[in-house]
């Protein structure tokens, strides 16, 4: 998993690889000790381009430790089924079952009594979508659960490409108790009318502050008559997008405050962007980077957005008549006129630094380390 | 705007407090404490509020600053204002933080405007900024002067402070930077960054960190391909160990089998050798006696008899050697006797260190002393030379001092004064070329303009008259010709309307004959109308006729008019007509110039000729002082042996004469050094000398000393001997021998002592051997060597029998390999179908076995080295998720970096622009003012104050007249304190042309002006009073008392 563009540093991005294997180690180690008959992966398990040596044999661990719980692993569009993927070239543990073509295969499980049915994707994209086309021969003799990775159409996120898209009442044919769901990054139910059970599990913890709040897993008990779907927390690491108004701060101290307020002690390592909003004087904007600075050893991760607005009245300034007067008029003019983003935030930017050098403010150079 | 009332509820000391304000000067006095600045900063905050800038709710420090010391009578009060439209305004503030409020009054019109007004973000209502046109810190920082700001004045850099004081309040007023200062920031700003240049900054670090990290990545995905192929060469590799497994399997059983028929194989073999145990047994019986014969201490006789034979041998060598060694020591006994007086004491080795020593300075000491004579007399010689020369040479040492730079002097000043005197008369001729020159070219117009007074008024009556009368004539002739084309215009229609009425009369009468003829009345009606044709066409005729007449006069007149105007302005035009010929000049404006350029050129002339009347006294002054310098130059000349007898001569008898004292100063020089070797040589000789008698002496002493110790010695050989360090080195030289023999004799002894001591040992050796062997002998019940040897083979033999029999039943216990001989049996019976099998032989099995384990030991060992192989590969490398963030985190730095760079360049580049263009602008009215101010303070002693493009001020100084640019150091504290206060009235009052005129707030600035110049201020400040308001807060009574002298009226606090 890569997290560059995220903005966090490099050492972040260890520290969030790690946080997903200690989540996925404590999601396996619950499968041991339930102990479940299967744990069911619906792909995307790593990525195949990226995948290092020392996470394979992590995985390989991790699989071995529970020798009698029977995995199932639906490769996905990160991870496809080829000659040259780990999934091919590694030995994997013998409870470990890895669905190797794109079409619907079965395995059974626990004496018989589980029948697990999956694909595999077998490219960035699925060659063939097998959607649909999975039956189920006979469905009193064992508990039927399916294992795959696609995009829903009635769920498919806004802006996200879809991956083998299908509809979830055509993928359920009579006598399959459940379908595991892998694509979708949160936790999904999916309803309808059609007996089977169907979600998304999401993934086992937020990449990016898109995924904001605790992420789980799925615990599913399936007996003669009924499927119970219960969510347990996996995510360690939780992205939280928080706002703050500076209208009421008269010091850095009001702010320091209120940011250590939002942190919330049931989370375990609290990735939180806070979005300043409202009037804030230069003064107070000057002190953001100290105040990170004061507050980064507090959270696992902290980020500031200013989105606030001056509290001087810059077109009262314009009007002045003195050097920094006409400063502020021709930059307001300009920021006004400029359509470019690019050449407004330098515009913006260079009025800020302006402002600073004219009020012998200091002003923290942006990407100079501190 | 002035103020003009203000009521103090609580304010600092003030309590219930009202103070009446005049419109121009006023004195605000009092001592120190008593609240002139509290006053100041009511106004102020009444005004704008003690919040901490627009935007911030909260108080600045002067809310609890000044907050009532008693308490009472709430936090606030009131002003009354008027504002320069005449409209009169109060302001009510509290300024309780609880209950803070603020409501502004229009007194003029009698309504609350405090809602007219926008409220601000620190929820201030912004009229003041309406009223007066500042912001707050506009208004603090240039209309209120401040002692303190004054202060800070007085040291040498206080015009560059005033002008950065200047900068700031025209930059961003006031208390804040100037852009000069701002520009500076950002420099730093920009550099610290780091332009491309420079390698150590953040910037260009970050470059070559995303070049280095683009590296690392394409190194990582090119490893990782690598490791990939590894990977598929170790998955084939782990297929071939699979399939070998399965092939060793099959080769286990083929074994098993074969086992089985090996093991029938071993039970017959097992029983023969049986059978041939039992054969052995019974063969042993025989030599049993011998059972338990020492043989192994056979080796042991053999070598102990050996050992005693070897120590009898080296026992009689032992013995000859130290017969020969008691032979040596006899003889070197005898010899050493031969020096049996001589002691063998050693002499103090410093005799010999110092009598060498003493040798060696002896020796070098006269080598020196013969070097010193020399140089004596070379430099006596050198000296008689030097003397002779001199006698020969002027005496310079009576002249002066440095007869070169006096020499140089005069010829220089004789040179000075010549070409001085050159040059005035050059001057003289070319002025008087000037003079004839000019009086030439002047000739022309003054025959021309002699006789006119005041041509100027002439010409300019002249000029009036012309323009005034051609403006006529061509408003005449326009309107003339203008009549002319209406007349030919009417003449025309004179013609068309009688034709026609002659042609509608003629038609209407025979119309009316027509119709009183036919007697039809119908007829009458073309008759009418055509009668009104008639009328209408006779009527224009005659109108238009008479036009024609009335535009034939008006022309008349009009010529008449340009007539008499031609006339008038002939008669004016013939003084400068006259003129104009008589210069001969084509137009009046050539004529102008020919006066102007005559004016110029007569008053060119008068000034020449007055410069050649001077010029005429200045090349006579400069001949004679020419005359009077050579006649002291000749004197001087001769006293150096030179004689001048013109100006010419000047030159080369002063180089000679310098050339002569040069030969002078070397030889006198010469005859000072050889003095001085000698009177050096002379004391050298002197301390050499004395140094080689004393090492003389001590030489003597040491050798009789050293004698009497080598005789005491028994050395007689010093006697032979004429230096006493010959001796010693003599005696130690016989001494070191006898010592050597000594050690000689000592030696044999030690020799002997250890031969003595070995041929004991020797024999000891043997005696033991001999023990030994008897011991062993006794052991074995023998008596001799062949004996016991005899015995020893008869046991050996035994033995064989025996171990051949132990090594059956070895061979027995091995063919059974630990099985139990009846279990063996049985097992051959359970299986004999299979001992009949026919399987490939044991070996052919094995060998394919290890074959097949070898193969799988290879393809382990290759599965192994590939599997190091992809760690090694993959060792150090990072994932490209890890390269990737870094990546992207200095993508994101260096994406900000560069924006502040850019932000930085383009922010100072507007203010470079903005603050140039302002400062362009401002920069020479602030000069104007400011010199007004200026020259008026200091009485007129100075009169120009001069502020360039970029504000830098400089002051005219009036001693030089000339321009200072940094006259700190030339002025006082209180004419900079005045330079100061000249620039801040100018800078209030070009702030106030803009709209409202400012109120200035002045707190004691004349701390260090003098009586006359505080009067003169004072003065100035009630001619700027007039114009802006001047509250001047001040605890001195003598700025009381130049207020009251010009009738300042002053409020006591």
């Amino acid at each position: 998993m890569c997290f560059a563009g995220s903005g966090a540093s490099a050492s972040f991005g260890n520290r969030r690889r790690q946080g997903l294997r200690d989540a996925f180690a404590r999601v396996v180690a619950r499968a041991g000790s339930w102990p479940a008959d299967a744990l069911l992966i619906a792909g995307d398990l790593f990525e195949n381009d990226r995948v290092t040596r020392d996470t394979l044999a992590f995985l390989r661990d991790q699989f071995s430790s529970v020798p009698r719980v029977a995995i199932f692993i639906a490769p996905g569009n990160h991870d496809p089924y080829g000659p040259s993927s780990p999934y091919a070239t590694e030995q994997w543990p013998d409870n470990v079952h890895i669905f190797a073509r794109p079409e619907w295969s079965s395995v059974a499980a626990n004496d018989g009594q589980l029948i697990a049915h999956g694909f595999a994707f077998d490219g960035p994209d699925i060659s063939r979508n097998p959607f649909g086309e999975l039956r189920i021969d006979d469905p009193e003799s064992a508990v039927h659960v399916a294992v795959a990775h696609g995009s829903e159409r009635a769920h498919q996120p806004k802006g996200k490409d879809a991956y083998a898209p299908f509809d979830a009442a055509s993928a359920t044919p009579a006598g399959l108790h459940y379908l595991a769901l892998g694509h979708f990054h949160a936790d999904t139910p999916i309803a309808g009318a059609f007996e089977t059970t169907v979600r998304y599990a999401g993934a086992p913890e937020g990449h990016s502050f898109k995924e904001i709040g605790p992420h789980y897993f799925l615990e599913v008990e399936i007996d003669e008559t009924s499927v119970r779907v219960s969510p347990a927390v996996s995510s360690h690491f939780v992205y939280e997008v928080k706002s703050l108004s500076c209208d009421d701060f008269n010091s850095s101290q009001d702010l320091i405050d209120a940011v250590r307020a939002l942190k919330d002690p049931q989370i375990g390592a609290q990735v939180l962007r806070v979005v300043f909003t409202g009037a804030c004087s230069d003064d107070l904007r000057a002190e953001f980077g100290a105040i990170k600075d004061v507050l980064d050893q507090e959270f696992e991760w902290l980020e500031f957005v200013d989105q606030t607005q001056p509290t001087e009245d810059y077109e009262a300034l314009s009007h002045e008549d003195t050097s920094l007067g006409a400063f502020a008029a021709t930059l307001s003019a300009q920021i006004a006129d400029a359509t470019d983003p690019a050449r407004r935030e330098m515009l913006a930017r260079a009025f800020e630094v302006g402002l600073a050098a004219f009020r012998r403010r200091e002003l923290d150079v942006r990407g100079m380390v501190r | 705007m002035k103020f003009a009332k203000a009521w103090i509820d609580g304010y600092g000391r003030f309590t219930n407090q009202e103070i009446g304000l005049t419109s121009g000067v006023q004195i605000v006095a009092g001592p120190n404490e008593q609240g002139k600045s509290t006053f100041r900063h009511f106004l102020a905050d009444m005004l704008y509020g003690q919040k901490r800038g627009p935007g911030q709710r909260a108080y600045d420090a002067a809310n609890e600053l000044r907050a009532p010391w008693n308490g009472a009578n709430g936090y606030g009060g009131r002003i009354l204002y008027l504002l320069d439209n005449g409209r009169e305004i109060e302001v009510q503030r509290s300024f309780e933080r609880k209950s803070e409020k603020v409501r502004v009054f229009d007194k003029t019109h009698a309504e609350d405007i405090t809602g007219q007004f926008p409220t601000l973000k620190n929820r201030e209502v912004a009229f003041a900024e309406a009223h007066v046109g500042l912001p707050k810190e506009a208004f603090l920082g240039a209309a209120t002067i401040s002692h303190m700001t004054l202060e800070d004045l007085g040291d040498s850099q206080a015009l560059t402070k005033i002008r950065e004081k200047i900068l700031s309040l025209t930059d961003s007023g006031g208390g804040e930077r100037s852009a000069e200062s701002a520009l500076e920031w950002l420099a730093d700003r920009i550099a610290s960054v780091g332009q491309k240049a420079a390698r150590t900054k953040p910037l260009p670090m970050a470059r070559n960190r995303l070049f280095d990290l683009q590296k690392e990545y394409e190194q990582s995905v090119r490893t990782r391909k690598e490791a990939e192929a590894i990977v598929q060469q170790r998955v084939a590799v782990l297929g071939e160990i699979s399939d070998l497994e399965r092939a060793r399997s099959a080769l286990d059983a083929e074994l098993a089998l074969r086992e089985q028929i090996e093991r029938a194989a071993r039970l017959e073999k097992i029983e023969a050798l049986s059978a041939r145990i039992d054969e052995l047994t019974r063969e042993s019986f025989r030599d049993a006696v011998l059972k338990q014969f020492p043989i192994d201490s056979l080796a042991s006789v053999q070598r102990l008899t050996a050992l005693a034979d070897r120590a009898r041998d080296t026992i009689a060598r032992s013995e000859t050697e130290l017969t020969r060694l008691q032979r040596d020591l006899e003889r070197e006994v005898k010899r050493l006797g031969e020096d049996g007086d001589l002691r063998l004491d050693d002499v103090d080795p410093v005799f010999e260190a110092r009598l060498g020593d003493l040798e060696s300075r002896i020796s070098r000491d006269g080598e020196r002393l013969d070097e010193f004579e020399e140089a004596l007399a070379t430099a006596k010689q050198r000296l008689d030379t030097a003397q002779a020369e001199l006698d020969a040479l002027p005496d310079f040492s009576r002249l002066s001092a440095d007869p070169v730079e006096w020499l140089t002097q005069l010829a220089s000043s004789f040179n000075v004064a010549v070409k001085a005197r050159e040059d005035e008369r050059a001057e003289l001729l070319q002025i008087g070329e000037g003079v004839s020159r000019k009086s030439g070219s002047i000739s022309r117009a003054a025959e021309a303009f002699e006789g006119i007074e005041n041509f100027s008024s002439l010409a300019r009556d002249y000029e009036t008259a012309t323009r005034e009368n051609a403006a006529a004539i061509a408003q005449l002739t326009q309107e003339g010709d203008h009549n002319q084309a209406l007349a030919r215009e009417n003449a025309g229609h004179i013609q068309e309307f009688g034709v026609a009425g002659a042609l509608t009369s003629a038609v209407c009468a025979a119309a009316a004959g027509t119709a009183a003829y036919v007697k039809n009345p119908g007829i009458f009606i073309p008759a009418f109308i055509f009668g009104i044709m008639a009328f209408i066409a006779i009527g224009a005729f005659f109108y238009y006729r008479r036009a024609v007449r009335k535009g034939l006069e008006r022309n008349e007149y009009i010529r008449d008019e340009i007539a008499r105007i031609r006339i008038a302005d002939g008669a004016a035009r013939e003084t400068i007509d006259d003129l104009m010929l008589r210069a001969r000049c084509e137009t009046s404006r050539e004529l102008e110039a020919m006066y102007d350029q005559y004016r110029q050129d007569a008053m060119e002339l008068s000034m020449l000729q007055l410069r050649c009347s001077e010029q005429e006294l200045a090349a006579a002054e400069a001949g004679a002082r020419v005359e009077k310098l050579f006649e002291r130059l000749r004197e001087t000349f001769e006293r150096v042996g030179e004689s001048l007898a013109s100006a010419e001569d000047v030159p080369p008898a002063a180089k000679r004469a310098i050339g002569r004292y040069q030969e002078y100063r070397d030889a006198k020089r010469r005859a000072g050094e050889a003095r001085e070797i000698l009177q050096r040589r002379e004391k050298d000789i002197h301390v050499v000398r004395k140094a080689l008698d004393a090492a003389r002496q001590d030489e003597l002493d040491i050798s009789l000393t050293v004698r009497q110790l080598l005789r005491g010695y028994g050395y007689r050989e010093e006697q032979k001997l004429d230096s006493a360090l010959r001796a010693l080195q003599g005696y130690r030289i016989r001494a070191a021998q006898l010592r050597r023999n000594q050690s000689q004799v000592e030696v044999l002894r030690g020799k002997i002592g250890m031969i003595e001591e070995r041929l004991h040992a020797e024999r000891e050796g043997l005696a033991r051997h001999e023990s030994s062997l008897q011991e062993i002998f006794e052991s074995a019940g023998v008596t001799s060597v062949p004996e016991f040897v005899d015995k020893a083979e008869r046991a050996r033999a035994y033995q064989q029998v025996w171990n051949e029999r132990a090594g059956l039943e070895a061979q027995f216990d091995a063919v059974l390999g630990g099985e139990d001989l009846a279990t063996l049996r049985k097992l051959v019976e359970s299986d004999a179908s299979a001992a009949a099998g026919n399987t490939r032989p044991f070996g052919e099995i094995r060998s394919d076995l290890v074959r097949v384990n070898d193969d799988i030991d290879t393809r382990r060992r290759r599965e192994h080295a590939l599997h190091i192989a992809i760690t090694d590969k993959l060792a150090g490398v990072r994932s490209t998720n890890e390269v990737d963030e870094e990546r992207a985190e200095v993508e994101q730095q260096m994406r900000d970096l560069e924006l502040e760079l850019q932000a930085a360049s383009y922010a100072a580049s507007i203010i470079e622009d903005v603050s140039r263009e302002r400062h362009a602008r401002i920069a020479p009215k602030l000069a104007k003012l400011a010199s007004d101010h200026f020259k008026e303070i200091t009485g007129g002693a100075y009169d120009e104050l001069l502020i360039d493009k970029d504000l830098r001020i400089s002051v005219r100084i009036p001693q030089t007249k000339t321009i200072d640019q940094n006259p700190s150091e030339r002025l006082s504290k209180g004419t900079v304190d005045q330079i100061y206060l000249s620039l801040r009235l100018a800078l209030v009052e070009m702030l106030s042309e803009r709209g409202e005129r400012i109120p200035m707030l002045l707190d004691d600035p004349f701390a260090n002006y003098d009586d006359a110049r505080l009067a003169r201020a004072m003065k100035l400040l009630v001619e700027v009073g007039k114009r802006n308001q001047v509250l001047l807060f001040t605890c001195r009574e003598d700025v009381v008392r130049a207020a009251e002298k010009v009738s300042v009226p002053v409020i006591r606090l």
